[in-house]
């Protein structure tokens, strides 16, 4: 995907919905049933405190919250409803994003969930987003949703990160701004199961993330996700026509402190200073990290119209993308 | 990049690797984790090593030896020891100049 009718297309509105109550990543019940190892990490992996909602919130509902509340005193529904789908779907057979279109009362929007790629969820959604725009003119908006809520109980994934609570939605439209310059997405099946719950054998309450192979994580998919990464920055920025000396930002997903130092090591580029401070107080949200990440730095205007901003976004799946939107 | 003592990276007792990638290899180990490290040691089973770690150790592999590791070659089994590593390094070399090569 490359700029010329990408300028059409940009954000219309971002909502982010955030629990009162940071919860410290030191005291989680948890913890103390975790090896040493695993302990230890979740205390130093640069994440404070998580947020944390009531225990009857559930992902469709406050995925639901956040659309109804983005769209309160809008006048025209969504074309298109994209939910990225949560960790684990509230039901099986049935339907989480058409829960989510009753819930938040919309009757016109065609809704569906877009799943399998983790994190990098709410990227690819972009793209997503744009493509069905310029596909048919008559549309006029799409609306992206998701909520961050833990798979089970336990909020440590190790090696990865440990979760906080969240939900956000934002629409992209025709004449949005920041505008979708470029994106690029990839994914290797390879990588499917190296995270799994075995729900099948279990109650909820007794779900647990197994990783299969921590070293894959830390070695595999790391110097995969590297190397992906790498060309794949180049990639947007020639298909933009810009250069790297452009761009003014860059943001990623918030997993954790030494992630932010191995992306910087390769990239060459700065991770602006926004993400570490979400990772630190909220926590990794999921597919909703880059969206808030993305929000706070426009809302605290240190940019200006033009300005290019890069957000990566990559997940154990694994998935990879890398966005450049212009201010 | 400079080679190394091979003689200083090796545990009491250990034969010093014969091969000079190894010996590279054994120094940047030594050198960057403050321990010592045998050529048929698991890498992997030390957990003490980052992802940032890892990228360091690939970019020195390329740079060292001037090589490129990419794709399938990037597993757990081609980096697990320094044997394993010597013998992608010389996998690629051989690649790289038309020669066949053994393979792992």
């Amino acid at each position: 995907m490359n700029g010329g009718n990408a300028a059409a297309v940009g954000i219309g509105a971002i909502h982010c919905l955030l629990p009162d109550e940071r919860f410290p990543v030191d005291k989680l019940p948890e913890l103390d049933g975790l090896p040493r190892e695993e302990a230890d990490f979740a205390r130093g992996c640069g994440i404070h405190t998580v947020g944390r909602f009531a225990d009857e919130a559930t992902p469709a509902g406050l995925a639901a919250q956040a659309t109804r509340e983005l769209l309160d005193g809008a006048g025209r529904e969504p074309d298109v409803l994209l939910t990225v789908g949560a960790r684990a779907p509230e039901v099986l057979l049935g339907s989480d994003s058409g829960h989510i279109a009753a819930a938040a009362g919309l009757t016109s929007a065609f809704s569906f969930v877009l799943d399998g790629l983790g994190c990098t969820g709410s990227s690819a959604a972009w793209s997503l987003a744009r493509d069905l725009l310029l596909a048919d003119p008559s549309r006029q908006s799409v609306l992206i949703t998701h909520a961050s809520r833990p798979v089970s109980l336990d909020r440590v994934r190790y090696p990865v990160t440990v979760i906080g609570d969240g939900a956000f939605a934002m629409t992209m439209v025709r004449g949005g701004r920041p505008v979708l310059r470029a994106h690029r997405q990839e994914t290797d099946g390879r990588f499917h199961d190296l995270f799994r719950v075995d729900y099948k054998n279990a109650p909820w309450y007794e779900w647990r993330e197994e990783c299969q192979s921590a070293d894959r994580y830390r070695f595999e998919l790391a110097l995969h996700s590297q190397q992906r990464l790498a060309r794949m920055v180049d990639e947007v920025l020639a298909d933009a026509g810009a250069e790297r000396s452009g761009i003014a930002a860059t943001l990623m997903q918030n997993v954790t402190a030494p992630a932010f130092r191995f992306y910087e090591s390769f990239l060459g580029l700065p991770v602006h200073p926004v993400c570490n401070r979400h990772l630190g107080q909220y926590g990794h949200l999921g597919a909703m990290d880059v969206v808030l990440n993305l929000d706070r730095l426009l809302a605290e205007g240190e940019l200006a119209p033009g300005d290019l901003v890069l957000v990566l976004n990559n997940s154990p799946v694994a998935a990879w993308a890398v966005t450049l939107w212009e201010v | 990049m400079s080679t190394l003592d091979n003689d200083l990276a090796r545990p009491q007792g250990a034969e010093p690797a014969a091969d000079p990638v190894e010996r590279s290899l054994l120094g940047f180990l030594r050198t960057r984790t403050k321990s010592e490290w045998t050529a048929d040691q698991d890498l992997f089973a030390s957990g003490a090593v980052s992802s940032l770690f890892y990228l360091e150790l690939l970019q020195f592999v390329e740079q060292e030896f001037q090589v490129t590791v990419e794709g399938d070659d990037i597993t757990l089994d081609n980096f697990r020891t320094v044997h394993a590593m010597a013998a992608l390094v010389r996998r690629l070399r051989a690649g790289a100049s038309g020669e066949p090569g053994p393979r792992p």
